[in-house]
């Protein structure tokens, strides 16, 4: 396709501003219209069997290794473990499925083609291990399964907003593997965590091959599409017991990847509640931050420290409660909201829906359509901060939840 | 005297040197041969095959299609006023009044699949939409 490039910003400038862009841009547009041909009509290498994946024979040092990497574009700046033959070969001993089986077949935006040992290789950059591979496969898994198909992913990588994945797990396997689900589970030093959420980002973005032409264009840029957010679920200190994929019906038992899409995450750090209905207050106001959370959106999580936890359970609330709660209370009046734009709803408009008229300027807004939307899961060590990962319209939402162990 | 001093030089430069050598090899990596894997994947999907835009667009149906953002519309308006004086005969069709109910933004792949077709049923010779923010 041909296009035209007219120099940000066109949103939110005058009509004047816009016609003059727009004169600007008319021969250009009109070239383009009549002028323009494709520069080519085939792919180099389209066609070829997706596995085994092409060896690469290079000579020079570690630093030499990543330097390549980076300058094709098969890394994000951050260094990666090169994805040797006996690593990688190493790497597949942690499945019991063949390297060839097709994971994914058509990781947007490239639509790469994701095999088994594709997962591998890139876990080995990303440095997982091989007894992580069941890990990864389910996390593949689950970006492909959303309720678009896995294409949000090309939503979550290529827009301006900063939202980036974040995968929380449940099950035995957190203890198993040593994935950090207590203090300080989302940071640093949490080699599994870590190994994982680069993964993704390395896999969307390389075999994916977002970069148009960068792998972030998010407006100033998250740490979040390098290093996707991942954290165990604090199965011993939450305080309904019940797991997260055991209220939507996996077994307890059960090790479940649960891939969701969000963020930038707001902190709440109300240290003076002692009531649940106290701290739900804090808890709905955060929620009210119309800059990312929608009139009628699509949700979001609810990342409780044990001891937000605990307070909002001590009187006996559970999480539907809390979520009814949540709901009746994050309002935010008409006013607030992002406006329509020119009476039409535009990306970002706050547009309730028909039945829900008639609208002043006062009247008060719900944050999403429903209490059922609002998750939560309990994360984290001792202190009093939680966090509300707001879903965007183009998160996977709900979120997705995969078992791990079909991929041992 | 100086026999001893000669001797405690040496044996400090052969000390120095000592502590040197590791140091020098330390300094510079040696280059080796690597087999990578090429972590890009293969691509199976095929093309799409885009029609031959024409030479022209007078007398021609172009398509406007506005994806929501704000200021798309007002800038696409502006397009259709210069194509309308400076382009002879040309039909000009606005998506976003054709098909109002249409959201800016595809929902994803079969919505897209959808609009794609709406647009198709007003048979144009070319579609401009606007993209991005």
């Amino acid at each position: 396709m041909s296009f035209v490039v007219v120099p940000h910003p066109l949103g939110m400038i005058s009509r004047e501003e816009v016609v003059k862009k727009a004169d600007t841009a008319f021969p250009a547009i009109l070239k383009a219209a009549t002028a323009w041909k494709p520069s080519r009509d085939t792919l180099a290498g389209l066609g070829k069997a997706p596995y085994p994946l092409e060896i690469i024979k290079f000579k020079g040092t570690y630093q030499d290794v990543n330097k390549m990497f980076y300058d094709k574009g098969w890394s994000l700046g951050l260094p990666v473990i090169p994805p040797t033959k006996e690593a990688v070969a190493q790497m597949l001993k942690g499945t019991s499925h063949k390297p060839g089986e097709v994971v994914w077949d058509a990781i947007p935006t490239r639509n790469g083609v994701v095999t088994v040992e594709l997962v591998a290789a890139i876990g080995v950059m990303a440095g997982a291990k091989p007894e992580h591979m069941p890990l990864l496969l389910a996390v593949v898994e689950a970006m492909k399964a959303t309720p678009k198909a896995g294409r949000e992913w090309r939503a979550l990588t290529t827009t301006t907003h900063h939202t980036a994945p974040i995968v929380i797990i449940s099950g035995p396997i957190v203890k198993e593997l040593g994935i950090a689900y207590g203090v300080g589970a989302m940071g640093p030093e949490q080699p599994v965590n870590l190994a994982v959420g680069y993964f993704i980002n390395l896999l969307g973005d390389v075999a994916g091959g977002s970069r148009p032409p960068n792998a972030d264009m998010t407006t100033q840029g998250w740490v979040g599409n390098i290093l996707a957010t991942v954290a165990g679920e604090n199965a011993d200190e939450n305080p309904w017991r019940q797991s997260w994929p055991a209220e939507k019906g996996f077994k307890p038992t059960d090790n479940v990847v649960i891939y969701a899409g969000g963020g930038m995450p707001i902190n709440q750090n109300d240290h003076a509640s002692v009531e649940p209905e106290s701290l739900a207050n804090v808890m709905a106001y955060t929620m009210n931050a119309v800059g990312v959370s929608r009139c009628f959106g699509v949700g979001g999580i609810w990342i409780l420290g044990p001891e937000h936890a605990a307070t909002l359970a001590s009187k006996g609330w559970s999480k539907n409660d809390i979520r009814e709660y949540l709901w009746k209370t994050a309002l935010v009046p008409y006013w607030a909201q992002p406006p329509m734009v020119e009476g039409k709803c535009s990306a970002s408009s706050c547009c309730p829906p028909a039945d829900f008229q008639p609208l002043t300027k006062d009247t008060m807004i719900p944050v999403t359509k429903r209490p059922d939307q609002i998750e939560l899961v309990v994360v984290g060590g001792p202190g009093k901060q939680s966090q509300w990962w707001p879903f965007t319209e183009f998160s996977p939402a709900p979120p997705v939840m995969v078992k791990v162990d079909a991929w041992k | 005297m100086n026999d001893r001093w000669c001797k405690s030089f040496l044996a400090c430069a052969i000390f120095m040197a000592g502590l040197a050598v590791p140091a020098l090899s330390y300094s510079k990596e040696s280059a080796q041969e690597w087999e990578l894997l090429n972590p890009e994947g293969v691509i199976q999907v095929k093309p799409m095959k885009v029609n031959p835009h024409p030479a022209t667009l007078e007398g021609k149906t172009v398509v406007l299609r506005w994806n929501g953002k704000h200021n798309g519309n007002n800038f696409l308006n502006r397009v259709a006023e210069l194509l309308a004086e400076q382009v002879k005969d040309v039909k000009i069709i606005k998506a976003w009044e054709a098909f109002p109910e249409t959201p800016g933004s595809s929902s994803g792949a079969a919505a897209s699949k959808d609009f794609a077709q709406k647009l198709a049923g007003l048979k144009p010779d070319m579609v401009i939409a606007s993209q991005a923010d």
